[in-house]
């Protein structure tokens, strides 16, 4: 079976809470079948530094039954190695979710281009810095950028 | 079992905070909406360059406090425009935009 692109993201919250505030948004999309979540997995980091790793169903009742809606179709895929590498970015005293998810809109997207005959063959998912640059640019604010007659 | 398994992540590294996201890029977004007003105006009044500059930002767009409806779907359509083109996750999609709509 051939999957949308994939992709992973990594949410932190201070403190040892997954916040359940964040869901009814993801929850919309998910239903949407805009994204699919494929895989999920929760690392908490203590003051200490000291790392555990936790499954959906190794969370407190509450929270787990606030995910659970968001993981209906799920694969293990997610390495150990990959927690191990997020792991180590999330802060001392803070809890982060690490999701895979798989975007069902591109692979509908996909279907239709290749119908189509058409083929994708450049894209990228762009840097903020370099969109909140573009858009905060002014011409003739930082020299002569571009080749716009500056009237 | 993740134990064993190929890995899927590179170097992960971490990102600018998302909230940082939101408001930058509204910011970004106003701050072109009150250009190009800047620019009609100038164009209207057929100014010489450099006196653009002198001159104090045109009444119509009050950045600080009242946003009009149309800055509102201006800055919808970019955001819009900006997921598009993949600059922008859902999540941080749906939160610009309640931020928009609720300005």
């Amino acid at each position: 079976m051939s999957l949308g692109p994939v992709e992973y993201m990594v949410i932190e919250f201070p403190g040892n809470q997954f916040k359940g505030e964040i869901i009814p948004a993801l929850r919309e999309v998910v239903d949407a079948g805009v994204i699919r979540i494929i895989d999920l997995v929760f690392v908490r980091k203590d003051d200490q530094g000291n790392v555990s790793v936790m499954e959906l169903n190794d969370l407190q009742q509450d929270a787990a039954s606030a995910f659970a809606p968001l993981a209906r179709d799920t694969n293990t895929l997610l390495a150990e190695e990959d927690i191990q590498k997020v792991s180590e970015i999330v802060e001392n005293n803070s809890s982060a979710a690490l999701l895979l998810f798989e975007h069902l809109w591109a692979k509908r997207f996909r279907d239709a281009v290749l119908n189509a005959q058409g083929r994708v063959i450049a894209g990228e998912r762009i840097k903020k810095e370099v969109v909140d640059a573009a858009l905060a640019w002014r011409p003739g604010e930082q020299g002569a950028a571009g080749g716009s007659t500056a009237s | 079992m993740r134990a064993g398994r190929p890995g899927l992540i590179g170097t992960v590294a971490r990102t600018a905070v998302v909230a940082g996201t939101a408001t930058a890029t509204s910011h970004a977004v106003n701050k072109r909406i009150q250009h190009r007003e800047m620019e009609k105006e100038a164009q209207s009044q057929q100014m010489v360059p450099g006196e653009e500059q002198i001159q104090a930002p045109p009444a119509p767009v009050s950045a600080q406090t009242g946003v009009t409806q149309e800055q509102k779907m201006a800055q919808l359509k970019q955001l819009v425009e900006l997921k598009q083109m993949g600059g922008l996750t859902e999540e941080e999609f749906q939160q610009e935009k309640q931020k928009i709509l609720a300005q």
